[in-house]
């Protein structure tokens, strides 16, 4: 029995050490969610101007520009770009794999993801069976997905904790680029969206062509259907436009692509934190239930062997008598 | 009085009454001043002046945009903003030179050539800014 005691009292000691690290985890997770969502609140208030811009100049005039610009234009889809947000680092319960399970879901249903959308309307796609590729932000993702896919273009696995525009801005330069160029006829992101602490869902959101309702569901999630505040708005017509209105929109919707992105990237930064916070309470939770379940065993343990030494001793005495 | 937000997508930089601004744009360098018409210009590069009661906020700002809406508002949203007293030079020259080593390398396209050029500016800019406002003055470098 005195092999045993020692046994669960070195496993007490190791269950101990556990939770001693998960609990350090959990704050750090707690700083590291603070920090991004107070950046997903900043960034907030810089969409808000690019989207009401935006909208305004859309339609100027006579002349209606979102059938002119080419990131406005939805064209019927032949290949899309998906962007999957995961995180670097795993141990955050379920948040990985919820994202990985989305974009999978894509190749498994390529139906529902040949639709652009343009306004209230659906663009229908050039083909039932649309071509599929990936960019992976994060190594779980990284790892994962490439098995489902070979058609993975390029992975960005140097994101820091919590990411800041210079991070996310090659992500946008080459969704745009490409999209330019025609090798993709659609870009749509999956990312987390960060509901509150306990709650995080995977989203899958078009960026191009760029979607005001996808744009909206992204940037102002809290609001049902959110018109821009436009008791400052000025008529388009008695406004300046230097050096023109289409090189402003062009500027404008790569801005507001920017943010989009950015945004995603933050929420997915805060959901990555708040599940490993979650995963890592439940784990000191289940440490401290498991030192007190050890701590009981070893308890019967010494006292069974007390007993038995007690009762020993006497047997020896009464065989004596 | 102007009403005057300096807004990039990492935070709120400034928001407040100036009695006029000095922005860069990319069609040379502009001053407002309360009272000018509605304007939505391109933001360029540079040094971004914010003068209220007297006292000049000196900035760096890149890329973005600007908008001067009725009622003496200004809306700068800009890419990043730094002030100008906070720049760390010697990190910023690195930065530079780090852009330049990229125009040595292969460029395949015309916007490759356009971002790398942007981010010259930027850090040309910064680094200028940056050693204007230096407490001990080093010598400017000519462009």
């Amino acid at each position: 029995m005195a092999l045993s005691g020692r046994l669960i009292r070195s496993r007490i000691k190791s269950v101990k050490n556990t939770k001693k690290i998960t609990k350090a985890m959990e704050l750090v997770s707690a700083a590291k969610m603070r920090r991004s969502v107070a950046g997903a609140l900043q960034s907030r208030q810089y969409a808000k101007y690019a989207w009401e811009l935006l909208l305004r100049l859309k339609k100027s005039g006579d002349r209606d520009f979102a059938a002119e610009h080419p990131l406005l234009i939805a064209r019927p889809v032949k290949k899309i770009l998906i962007i999957a947000v995961t995180s670097n680092r795993g141990l955050a319960g379920a948040f990985n794999s919820n994202v990985i399970k989305k974009a999978v879901e894509q190749i498994r249903n390529p139906a529902q993801i040949g639709r652009s959308r343009v306004g209230a309307k659906w663009v229908e796609a050039a083909t039932p069976t649309p071509k599929m590729d990936f960019v992976i932000v994060g190594k779980r993702g990284e790892a994962v997905i490439r098995k489902f896919t070979k058609n993975i273009v390029a992975s960005f696995i140097d994101f820091p904790d919590v990411p800041r525009v210079a991070d996310a801005a090659p992500l946008v330069t080459f969704a745009i680029e490409s999209y330019r160029k025609g090798e993709y006829d659609k870009v749509a992101l999956v990312y987390t969206d960060f509901v509150s602490a306990l709650v995080q869902k995977a989203k899958i959101r078009q960026i191009l062509p760029v979607s005001e309702v996808d744009l909206e569901k992204t940037l102002f999630p809290e609001a049902e259907s959110q018109t821009p505040d436009q008791t400052d708005a000025f008529d388009v017509g008695a406004a300046a436009f230097e050096p023109s209105i289409e090189e402003i929109i062009n500027v404008a919707v790569t801005r507001l692509i920017e943010s989009q992105v950015f945004q995603a990237v933050l929420e997915s930064s805060a959901s990555e934190h708040s599940a490993r916070m979650m995963a890592m309470r439940q784990a000191t939770d289940a440490a401290t239930e498991m030192i007190d379940t050890l701590t009981l065993v070893f308890n019967q343990a010494r006292q069974a062997s007390i007993t038995r030494e007690i009762s020993e001793i006497s047997a020896g005495k009464a065989a004596l008598e | 009085m102007l009403h005057v937000s300096l807004i990039t997508p990492e935070k709120v930089h400034f928001q407040g009454d100036a009695d006029a601004v000095t922005i860069p744009t990319t069609s040379g360098q502009i001053q407002i001043f309360a009272g000018h018409m509605p304007l939505v210009t391109i933001l360029a590069a540079g040094e971004l002046k914010i003068i209220a009661g007297g006292e000049t906020k000196f900035l760096a700002v890149s890329a973005g945009y600007i908008e001067v809406r009725p009622g003496n508002k200004v809306v700068v949203l800009a890419n990043s903003a730094e002030i100008a007293t906070e720049i760390d030079v010697d990190r910023a020259e690195a930065a530079r030179e780090r852009a330049r080593e990229l125009l040595k390398g292969k460029i395949a396209s015309e916007e490759e050539y356009a971002a790398v050029m942007a981010m010259i500016q930027k850090e040309w800019a910064r680094v200028n800014i940056g050693r204007k406002h230096l407490s001990h003055r080093r010598p400017s470098i000519g462009v």
